[in-house]
């Protein structure tokens, strides 16, 4: 297993605080809501599970502090088949079963799928579309609202939401956001460990 | 094509920089010792990226020393010494200037396109033996240019799918510099966003232009744009700033995933500010505003 410290960036005599803010910045970068529909959201998870280990090892040689358990859902789905295929990685076949969705068919979920295809090939404006189309048919939808918002973000922002350049851009602002993101991050750092703070 | 991928400076620590300009000089010189002195003349930014990135990923560390060099004689700089790396990079740039020469002179007009078929008759041999030494990035960059002709010819209005051949290309390039299986999935898919930012932002740049020859610009057809239309064109840049900035985020992403070894800070500041500053540098250009201090 690598060295925690360093999985973390910080120094073994780093204070606990040091080592909290530091534990909270990177699981804030690969917490996996930045990393939807991203064929590449394995390696974030591994990331994640890297930096929670490591976290809870040096909690634990430090003060036997608290355990880990993370859990993740799914949504019921009325193309349950092609999401199974999308979640194996095997987009090809999935947006085959699609296509062939008579159109009175394709609702809200059918084009959230659609735009998550198309964003795992990169074709971020035409999944920017399906989103939108999805969010119209389907207001309510938690899930679609935020694959839609995350892409607005990143047009308005040019950066994922809870990564970007924050740690290096100097100068302790404290505005607003940053007291979302600091709620935001403590709220996913307790559900990583289980409430154990 | 060239020159986007650059870091913001102002933000750059002077360490940084220092590195910054060693891995640009070593690439200078690389591109002397592959190609002949006259090639260092088309040393470009984005590569310099490239070449950072791979020295970032690679197990080995650069070699750097003082050097002089022949463009300043008398200042000795900070210098990356030969390196698998820099050679990579240098021929990925030889090959990929090459075809940019080519798509140049099917664009172009007299007497503009003289001077690109001039150019061109001075690239071929470099392009040869590089070519020789890469023959994937070499089959990438030609699949590319052939899939683009076909894509213009048919005015494809889609900017997801004008932008895909470079995005394709570049893809192929970067994978080729990883070792591992995830690491070259993250370089994939990261320099499938490059692409795709390096053919926009171009695009972006090139719309007044494009409109006045009527050349193939995916934004003008995307949004029907017409000569002349100035408000349509400040709205239709606008909205390129978007497509480019949901570009850049993904970039981010997958950079954040690479396991780098060095060069972090360079490599962060031109991921997470310098290709939104160029963005920002074209658009207040065009708009003729002075840009903020900060613009970001």
């Amino acid at each position: 297993m690598k060295d925690p410290y360093r999985v973390l960036g910080v120094t073994a005599d780093a204070s606990d605080d040091q080592i909290k803010t530091a534990y909270r910045e990177l699981a804030r970068k690969y917490h996996p809501d930045n990393y939807v529909n991203n064929p590449l959201g394995d390696l974030a998870q591994e990331k994640m599970k890297e930096i929670n280990d490591a976290y809870d090892t040096i909690q634990r040689t430090r003060q036997g502090g608290p355990q880990n358990g993370q859990g993740y859902y799914q949504q019921p789905s009325s193309f349950a088949d092609v999401r199974r295929l999308i979640n194996a990685g095997r987009v090809a076949q999935a947006e085959e079963l699609l296509d062939g969705v008579p159109q009175s068919r394709r609702d809200g979920e059918w084009h959230f799928l659609k735009g998550s295809i198309c964003y795992n090939r990169g074709w971020l404006e035409q999944a920017l579309e399906h989103f939108s189309r999805a969010c119209e048919l389907n207001p309510q939808n938690p899930e679609y609202r935020a694959a839609l918002n995350q892409l607005l973000w990143q047009r308005q922002n040019g950066y994922v939401r809870g990564g970007g350049y924050q740690q290096h851009m100097g100068g302790n602002h404290c505005d607003c956001c940053d007291l979302c993101a600091a709620l935001y991050c403590f709220n996913c750092c307790c559900n990583c460990l289980g409430g154990g703070f | 094509m060239f020159g986007y991928v650059r870091p913001y400076k102002p933000e750059l620590k002077i360490a940084e920089y220092d590195t910054y300009k060693a891995v640009y000089c070593g690439l200078c010189k690389q591109l002397g010792r592959s190609f002949g002195p006259l090639a260092r003349l088309t040393l470009s930014y984005d590569f310099a990226f490239l070449a950072a990135l791979a020295m970032a990923i690679s197990p080995d560390k650069p070699d750097m020393k003082r050097q002089a060099c022949a463009f300043n004689p008398v200042k000795r700089c900070l210098c990356c010494q030969q390196s698998t790396e820099l050679e990579i990079t240098a021929d990925v740039a030889m090959i990929l200037l090459y075809h940019k020469l080519r798509d140049n002179l099917a664009d172009e007009r007299l007497p503009k396109r003289a001077g690109s078929w001039l150019l061109l008759l001075f690239a071929k041999r470099p392009y040869r033996l590089a070519a020789q030494r890469r023959p994937h990035a070499a089959a990438a960059a030609e699949t590319a240019m052939a899939q683009q002709a076909r894509l213009e010819a048919q005015r494809c209005d889609s900017i997801d799918l004008a932008s895909e051949p470079t995005a394709g290309a570049l893809a192929a390039i970067f994978a080729g510099l990883g070792d591992d299986p995830a690491t070259v999935r993250v370089l994939e898919r990261m320099g499938y966003f490059l692409g795709r930012y390096i053919y926009l932002i171009d695009a972006l740049d090139d719309i007044e232009q494009d409109l006045r020859d009527n050349n193939y610009n995916p934004f003008v057809l995307h949004y029907g744009l017409l000569p002349g239309d100035t408000q349509a064109i400040a709205a239709v840049r606008r909205q390129a700033k978007g497509v480019l900035y949901m570009t850049i985020a993904q970039i981010g992403s997958c950079y954040d995933l690479l396991e780098l070894q060095r060069l972090g800070g360079i490599l962060g500041n031109i991921v997470y500010l310098g290709l939104k500053n160029s963005v920002n540098t074209i658009i207040h250009q065009a708009e003729g505003s002075k840009m903020d201090e900060r613009p970001l």
